[in-house]
This record gives structure tokens, sequence and C-alpha cells, in this order.
């Protein structure tokens, strides 16, 4: 079995967002427009979180690339009445649109903030709807969506290593964010296996989990900045 | 050979007809056959976002292009891609590209347009320029380009010189100028350098966007993850030199704040210190530099040498009181310079563009040859060319030739700017003053001089006088909105073209765009078809210079040169077969860079790198000779301050800023974002939506004023104020960022179109509006960080 985790190296990362809108290009993530945006509607299953503080000239500036965490124990499923959310076999929380009925309490459970409301129908030009990834379902208005490691890819992989009668290599499926990201920060992996390179990563002295005192256990690790000692 | 373009692609791309259905709709979908099979294909391309030149793999779903990647062996990107690459086909798709040419109804700028015919829109323009040739006044066409890529920028070159005008405003590097001038001084190369990321360990940046908007971006953003994790027990050092808290400085080890307008005075500071520890690379200076040491002539008189210079101007305490650095600071990273090799001092577009961009970058040149990090691993690197099979030679008639003796418009190459290759900003001084002859014709191909240059109403006042203004561009953009015609191209995923790489790698490649879709999704043309077209048209020398039968054929013979040499990524038994794999790898590479080839014969009258430009006192001998003018006299006219040797040697020259102190408390810099970089990403909702993450703003623009600054002057985060130079005014929401220097107020770029589309219209403000026009004489280019302004509240 496959147990998908995420490992997120912040002393690489630059904070560009090219992970953002590869995630929205391959998963049919409307815009939100100006203004509803503005109110904080706008729709990122990766979203880059940055926090400035200090003053001139002692300012520090961070940013930290946010997807769902896919929690070994989450907190946003069990609350579904509707069972619309679940973990599947191989970690991955994930959400079945068609059964999603907008209650929203999996939004409001989420520590992370990594759950999406669809308060409106998806817009989109006419024009744009030819880019549509047709892997991805179309959401529409009153239900949640949210990250998902890019299923529809992961699924292509096991698909072909089925058919090789074989077991999906490592590097053979990554999410949209982790094969764009242009200082190769994000890695991406099966932490079930030792050799894989988010288990060794997961196990670095610079890993760390956001909010890990909530006992969500989840399947993103980050790397912080730093000097080299022990990876 | 004619290729289908579908069953190449098949056939290149692993076309696959798959069944695949989402995991999570297992749970809601009774059966799978309910779902229709898709034919998906790969092809590839080259985006044009920003000038990178990175390489794509286009995943297409029946016909439609439905997601980018980056080309996984492609070296500039790697299989990566930025946002704006991943933004990319909100530019194939965008509902207010123009679809078909278009012939001015109403009013100019007006918007009222009628459709018209590809026939008609080519005879109109063939028309005109045929009867300027007839009346003997070709050089009353102008031609303003912007982003040329690959052989665009020598096929219009070409067009126009055989067509017989000296008035081509082509340079692709507006903006970033000083650098290249500096480089040209110093080493005699008119280009930019390439960093060696694969062996650096310590980056001095003076004020480089190298995370925000540098070129080639994503080789650079690829180098800063390398630089920090990319070798086992190795974390380079990178230091950032800039008044603003940037991205790129957050990131680095460490920031050094400055005053604008100053980083050459540092760069010199910090030479001292080198100088004076004897911390340089002696070998290097010794065999491979002119003009460090105090040098004789030929008539036996003696020269100051940079040495002599720097240690009599330079020390760290001059240069602290002029920089605001700290004496501590500079001695701390000129040790750390000199000493963590191999190390490396790169610039960006704040240096070029103050007054003293010129000399400020040479005076960084100078410090990479104090540590010998030129032409060396780890260093910087010279961008070696394809060797592309040169096309027949331009024929010229009499018409032309007699033409092109003509004086440009723009007074590039005459004082006050002897060495600059164009000025547009300077065209309506220039035509205010009379020149001997009217523009009739105005070509615009990739450029947007109505919201991209300093004070863009100036050149509002410019075109307004030409009778006739084409466009080629595929948007509604605020100059194409100006013009009579429009002949859109189309975008960069239907045409083919060439695609250079910005200096990145060192060593030579090209990249080769084709058209993703069968045919384009508009009624377009390529433009490189249509200007061959026109120039057939036109006929006699100007026809037969162009002797394809389109732009593809000329592409085609100039890669000829590369597939005889039967060297790097794609070879090939015959050139069908090279021109098949060129299109399927979406270019060509030739991994081998000679390391140490370079610095034995710098293209400088030495020969070597020049401390002392040899060039520079060429050049402005020539120039004194050619206008009889004693070279005080010139130096005036250009406003550089220094006399006798030391206008040779890079030294540091106040910045003239446009406003009185008094008046005008602050400096306007403005700078760019990654979702950004040209301004040309405003277009793009995408990129709108996640514009400034350091202040999560989106969709608007903004005004950076330091916190202090704010509380003295009462204005509280998100209120709005006026930002005042002396030609106008900007009323934009303050935002009070801990980052902004307090006698700065900064201003992102890329805002503030009064066209461009529907997403881009309207939104935010634009610094250019109220920059004025201020110049590096010596470079030879407009300097926009040179203006002060006031700001009150709204």
């Amino acid at each position: 079995m496959y147990r998908w985790g995420m490992v997120i190296d912040l002393d690489k990362c630059t904070g560009c967002q090219a992970c953002v809108i590869a995630c929205r290009q391959e998963n049919n993530v409307s815009f939100a427009g100006e203004k509803e945006s503005k109110l904080g509607r706008a729709k990122f299953w990766m979203n880059l979180v940055s926090e400035v503080k200090g003053n001139y000239p002692d300012v520090e500036m961070r940013f930290i690339p946010i997807p769902c965490m896919h929690c070994d124990r989450p907190p946003c499923t069990i609350v579904c009445p509707v069972a619309a959310t679940y973990k599947n076999p191989e970690g991955i929380v994930a959400q079945v649109y068609p059964r999603c009925i907008g209650v929203r309490m999996c939004i409001s459970n989420c520590p992370y903030s990594v759950r999406y409301f669809n308060w409106y129908e998806p817009t989109w030009p006419e024009e744009y709807k030819k880019g549509f990834n047709p892997d991805v379902y179309q959401r529409r208005k009153g239900i949640t969506e949210k990250c998902n490691f890019c299923i529809q890819r992961i699924r292509k992989a096991k698909e072909k290593a089925k058919r090789e009668k074989r077991r999906i290599r490592e590097g053979e499926v990554i999410p949209a964010c982790v094969e764009t990201c242009p200082s190769e920060a994000i890695y991406f992996g099966d932490l079930n296996d030792s050799k894989s390179q988010v288990s060794k990563l997961s196990k670095s002295r610079r890993a760390f989990r956001l909010l890990e005192e909530m006992g969500t256990e989840p399947k993103v690790y980050y790397l912080k900045e730093g000097e080299w000692n022990g990876g | 050979m004619k290729i289908n373009r579908r069953q190449l692609l098949k056939l290149i791309g692993a076309a696959t007809f798959g069944m695949t259905l989402p995991e999570e709709l297992l749970h809601a979908l009774p059966k799978e056959g309910e779902w229709i099979p898709y034919e998906e294909y790969w092809s590839t391309g080259i985006c044009l976002q920003c000038p990178g030149g990175c390489g794509l793999r286009i995943r297409s779903i029946m016909r439609w292009p439905v997601k980018l990647e980056g080309i996984k062996d492609y070296p500039i990107n790697k299989g990566r891609l930025c946002p704006k690459g991943q933004s990319g086909l909100q530019v194939l798709y965008d509902p207010d590209r123009v679809r078909h040419p278009l012939k001015r109804k109403g009013k100019r700028g007006e918007g009222n347009w009628e459709k018209i015919s590809w026939e008609e829109g080519i005879d109109l323009v063939t028309q005109r320029l045929k009867t300027l040739r007839q009346e003997g006044n070709p050089h009353h066409l102008m031609l303003l380009g912007g982003r040329y890529r690959g052989h665009m920028a020598e096929l219009m070159a070409r067009f126009m010189e055989a067509y017989g005008s000296p008035n081509h405003l082509g340079n692709p590097v507006r903006g970033s100028e000083g650098i290249l001038k500096g480089h040209l001084f110093t080493m005699g190369v008119k280009d930019f350098l390439a960093t060696h990321w694969e062996k650096v360990n310590y980056v001095l940046s003076f004020g480089t966007s190298l995370l925000e908007a540098s070129r080639p971006s994503l080789r650079n953003l690829w180098g800063y993850g390398f630089l920090r994790r990319g070798r086992p027990g190795i974390r380079g050092k990178m230091v950032q030199i800039e008044p603003r808290f940037s991205v790129t400085a957050s990131k680095a080890d460490q920031w050094v704040p400055i005053q604008p307008g100053t980083d050459g005075a540092l760069a010199l500071g910090i030479a001292y210190w080198i100088i004076q520890e004897k911390k340089y690379d002696y070998p290097f200076i010794d065999r491979y530099t002119f003009g460090f040491n105090d040098w004789k002539d030929s008539d036996g008189k003696t020269h100051m040498g940079f040495k002599t210079l720097v240690l009599k101007e330079y020390s760290p305490k001059q240069v602290s009181s002029l920089t605001g650095v700290p004496e501590e600071t500079i001695a701390r990273i000129a040790q750390e310079f000199s000493s963590h090799l191999p190390s490396i001092a790169i610039t960006g577009r704040g240096v070029g563009m103050q007054t003293n961009g010129t000399y400020a970058q040479m005076a960084v040149d100078c410090l990479n040859a104090l540590v010998g990090s030129i032409d060396h691993p780890g260093g910087v690197l010279l961008q070696r060319k394809p060797p592309f099979k040169k096309w027949p030679a331009i024929q010229r008639d009499g018409i032309a030739e007699k033409s092109l003796s003509k004086p440009r418009l723009d007074g590039a190459g005459n004082l006050p700017f002897p060495f600059a290759d164009e000025i547009p900003s300077n065209l309506l001084e220039r035509i205010q003053k009379g020149t001997s002859y009217p523009i009739d014709t105005l070509l615009l191909y990739y450029t947007n001089p109505l919201f991209s240059l300093p004070e863009p109403e100036t050149f509002r006042n410019v075109i307004e006088r030409i009778p006739f203004i084409v466009s080629f561009s595929p948007f509604m953009d605020e100059t194409t909105m100006f013009s009579d015609l429009v002949l859109p191209d189309g975008t960069y995923f239907e045409r083919w073209q060439d695609d250079h790489v910005e200096p990145g790698l060192g060593f030579p490649m090209f990249g080769l765009r084709s058209p993703t879709l069968d045919k384009p999704l508009y009624d377009t043309r390529n433009t490189g078809d249509v200007i061959i077209h026109i120039a057939k048209r036109i006929g006699g020398s100007v026809g037969k210079s162009f002797p394809w039968k389109d732009f593809q054929e000329a592409l085609k013979e100039a890669t000829k040169g590369i597939f005889v040499t039967k060297r790097g990524s794609v070879q090939a038994k015959d050139f069908d077969e090279f021109w098949k794999v060129l299109i399927e790898r979406g270019g060509w590479w030739d991994s081998f860079y000679p390391f140490g080839e370079w610095r034995e014969k710098f293209n400088t009258p030495s020969g070597k790198f020049e401390f002392y430009s040899l060039t520079m006192e060429r050049a402005l001998k020539e120039v004194s000779k050619r206008n009889r003018k004693g070279l005080d006299q010139i130096l005036k006219e250009m406003k550089v301050e220094a006399r006798g040797d030391k206008v040779f040697l890079p030294h540091f020259e106040r910045p003239r800023w446009v406003g009185e102190e008094k008046e005008f408390p602050f400096y306007l810099i403005h700078y760019k974002l990654m979702t950004t970089a040209e301004g040309r990403g405003a277009n793009q909702p995408f990129l709108q939506e996640i514009l400034g993450p350091h202040l999560k703003e989106k969709w608007d623009s903004w005004v950076e004023i330091n916190p202090e600054t704010a509380q003295k002057m009462g204005i509280q985060d998100g209120d709005f104020i006026w930002v005042e130079s002396n030609t106008g005014k900007l009323r934009g929401k303050a935002r009070v960022f801990p980052g902004a220097h307090p006698n700065v107020i900064h201003i992102p770029y890329g805002q503030g179109h009064k066209a461009y589309g529907r997403w881009a219209k309207g939104r935010g403000m634009n610094p250019n509006d109220i920059l004025v026009r201020e110049y590096d004489y010596l470079g030879g280019f407009v300097s926009p960080f040179s203006t002060r302004v006031k700001v009150y509240k709204a």
C-alpha cells in the first residue's frame, strides 16, 4: 500500500507561486475575481502564505506554501454528515463532490484552512473552457473543494503500473505543484517506501509539520531554512 | 516537406487514448463506460511570458492545449515553469485578443474599429510603403520593436535596411542597457553574462531581482535552490544590496540596505578593502587585465590605474558616508567575497536605472575581475551563440543607400548620446526642436510605449504627429488602441519562431517555437510571414532581400548552420529529420562551455579585461573628432562630472534627481513582482489573483511606505494617498511596509493599464505616468529611478 506524502524545503522555496498557478490550471480551479478575492473567497488548493514583521532595517519576511496536509487523523472527515470527505486507503483526504451538500463543517474544523467553498457557480470566460483538464471534475456552487495531491495523476500512474504488473516507481507520479517548482523545493512520493526521497527528508533534522501538537499527523512535511546539519 | 501536424505530434508526443476517472467519482458514478475517451497529445513550444525563453511541453486534449509543463531536459528551465509560465494558456485563450485585422473607423484611441481582410490590411501598408519609397523617402518609416525573439530581430532589421530607413528602434533590453554598457566598457561584450550556479559559493547581488524578475528567470530560481542545497554539505551564501526589502532580500543570508543610486560607490569600497588587504587574484589581474596599476602610454605619459583611484577615493569611511552602509559591513562583505571563492558579483535593473548606471556596472564588473571570477567555474560566463547559418546579404538599392545615410530621428549615436543604440524617450524633444524630416509611418512590434516608457504622455505627443501607425500586437494594448491599422500576430502557441536564450548557461542553445494548434485560434498571422509578404509586394531589392516563402523557411535556412556541425543535442542524417527532431525536443543546445577561452582574448583594445577602459577612451576620442569638440566639452554635454583618467575608470558619479529635495522629499523606485515581470501579465486573472503575496495584495496596485514615515505623516495602512512628481500625480492605496526605505516610495510595476483587455484595464496605477525622464548619457538610456516625489493624503 502506498502512503503519499509531500516535503517542502523552505530553504529552497523562493515564494514564486508557480505551484499555486500550476495547481489551478491542472485542477480547473476558477479565479474569484477582484471583489470576491478581496473578501478572501479565492480558492487556492495550494496557497502561499506570507508573514512580514520587524522594523526597517531589521525586517523578516517568510513565505510558506500550504496545500492540504492530508492528515492521518483528519479533523475534517469526521464532521461530514454525508461522508462526502474521507481518507482513502493511501492516505489522501479526498472530497466526493457529488455527495457534498455544503454543510461547511469540514471547513471550520480544518486547522490549516485549506478547504475552499464555492460561494458562487465558478465563472469562466467561454474561451478558457477549452483549456479544462478533462481528468478533473467541475465543481458547482455550494460545495467544498480541496487539494487531493492531484489524485487524477496518481490514478493514471497506478493504471499504468497495474498494466505493467509493478509498483509505481519513485518520481513516476508527481502533483502539478511539484512538477513545476522552479527551485525544486517540493518533493512527493511514498512515505511507506523507506528509500523514497520524501521518507528520507521527512526524517531530516530540519523537518517539521504544521500544528503538530494538535495530533492531526499531517503528511506534508516542511524543512526549515539553515545550515547543513545532517540533511 | 509538408508535415501534417497532427500526425507528427502523434508520432513524437506519445499519443494515448486513455480512460481515466477521478477516484472521487467512483463513489458517485455508476458506470465507467459513461466516460468518453479522449485524445491526448503532447507537443513542445517556448514560453514568452518573459524573455527567459523556457521550453514548454504542452498537453492538448482534442486539439486544445490544457496544461503547460517544462521540457524535462531543456537546460534553461529543466522541466520547470514559473507562475507566469503556468498561466500561459490565459494568453492563448484571452477573450480580448485581437481576432482579425482591424482598421480604425473613429477617432484615434476611441476604440472604434472596422474588421477588414488580411488582403486589405496588407494592401494598405504596402501601398503606403511603396509610395514613400517612390517619393524617395523611405527614412520616413519608423519601426519600434520590443520583445524580439530569435531571428525576428534580424528579420525586422533586415526589412528596415533593405527598405532604407535608419529609424529602427529595436532594443529588446530596454531598461537594462546600463548593464550592457558596463560590460562593453570593461570586457568588450554587448550582452548579459551567465552565472555559473553549479559552482558558485558566494553571491553578492547589487539589487538583482533574482527571485522576482531576473533573466533568465527559471535558471536563476533553480540556481538559488541549488546554491542552498544542491551540493551536500555546502550551503552557498547570498548577500542582497538594495534599498527595499524585496523577496530576494528576504531569502538572502544578509540584506544590506543602501542609499538609492550608490551601488557603484559600495562596489568600489569593497574593492578598496580587497586591494588594501591584497586579497585579489594576483595571477588573474596580472595576466588578463589592463589598467589595474598606473601605466604609461606610447607617448610616455603616465595614467592613473584602478588601484590608485580606489585607494585614494573609496576608503570604507568615504564610501560609508555615501552609501549609508556601515564601515564594518563593507569590510565584512569584502572579506567574505574575497575568501568564499568562487564568488560572484551580479547586478540587476536597479543599478542600471540610475544616471550613474554605466559606471556602477563597471565597478561591479571590476569586483569579479578582482577575484578572478570571469570565465571561470563559479563565475560569470560569456554566453556563446549557436552557429546559425548567415542569411544571404541584404540587397540595397540607390534609394535605400541614400536614405540610410540620413540621421536617426531619435538622435541615438549623436551627442549627448554618442553610445546609444536607440533613445525612444528622446523623440519628443527632437521633434519639437524640428527634425529634418517627419515620420510618416510607424510600425509597432511587441512593444507598448504608451504604457512602458517613462512619461508615456510625451510619447503620445510624438505619435499623435505620425499620420499612419500599424501595430502587430495580438492584444489591444494602449499603443495598439492608438494605431490606425492592426495586423494581429498570433500568440506564442500559434506560430513558427526560434527563440534565443538569455545568457544564463554560457553554452550555445536556442529554442524552437512551433504552432501547437493546427491553425491559429483566430484570423491572425505570424508577423514574420507578414513582413516577408510585404517585402515581396514592395518588390525590387526589398523583395530580393527576402528569398524565402515564409518565416519558417527562413528559420530552416538559419538552422542549417547548426545541422552541418553535427554537434549538440540534436543530430541527424538529413535536414528534414533534423528539423523534425528539433520540433520534438523544442530546441538545440551544445552543453560544452570552454572555460578559460574567453579570458584569453577579450574584445577590447588591450585584449584584456579593462579596469581602465580603452574602449571608452577610444570611442570618446572618436566622438570628439567627429563633432570637432574637445573632450571636456563632450563630457560636459554628457553630464559626466569626472575629468582626466578618472573618466575611463569605474568611479562614483553622484546620481542626478529630478525634483527639489525640499518639495519632493522621497525617491520613487518602482519594482517588479514575480507575477507581472514586464507588465504584460496584467491581462491574466490567475496572475492578478496572486499579485503581491508579501502584502497579500491582489487585483490592484499599492504604494509602499515605511511605517515611521507613514506615522509622521499621519498615513494609516490602507489610506488613499497622492504620489506627486513634477510631471504628474497618482492616487493609490498606501500600504505600510517595514521593508520600505524611509526615504523611498515603492510602487510595483505592471498595473495601471488604460487598455489591454478586461482584466488589465483601469486597475491600479502605472508608476511610469509620473516618472520624469532623466538619462545616463554615457550609457545612452533613460534612467527611470531618478524621480523625486511627495506624498500626501488623498
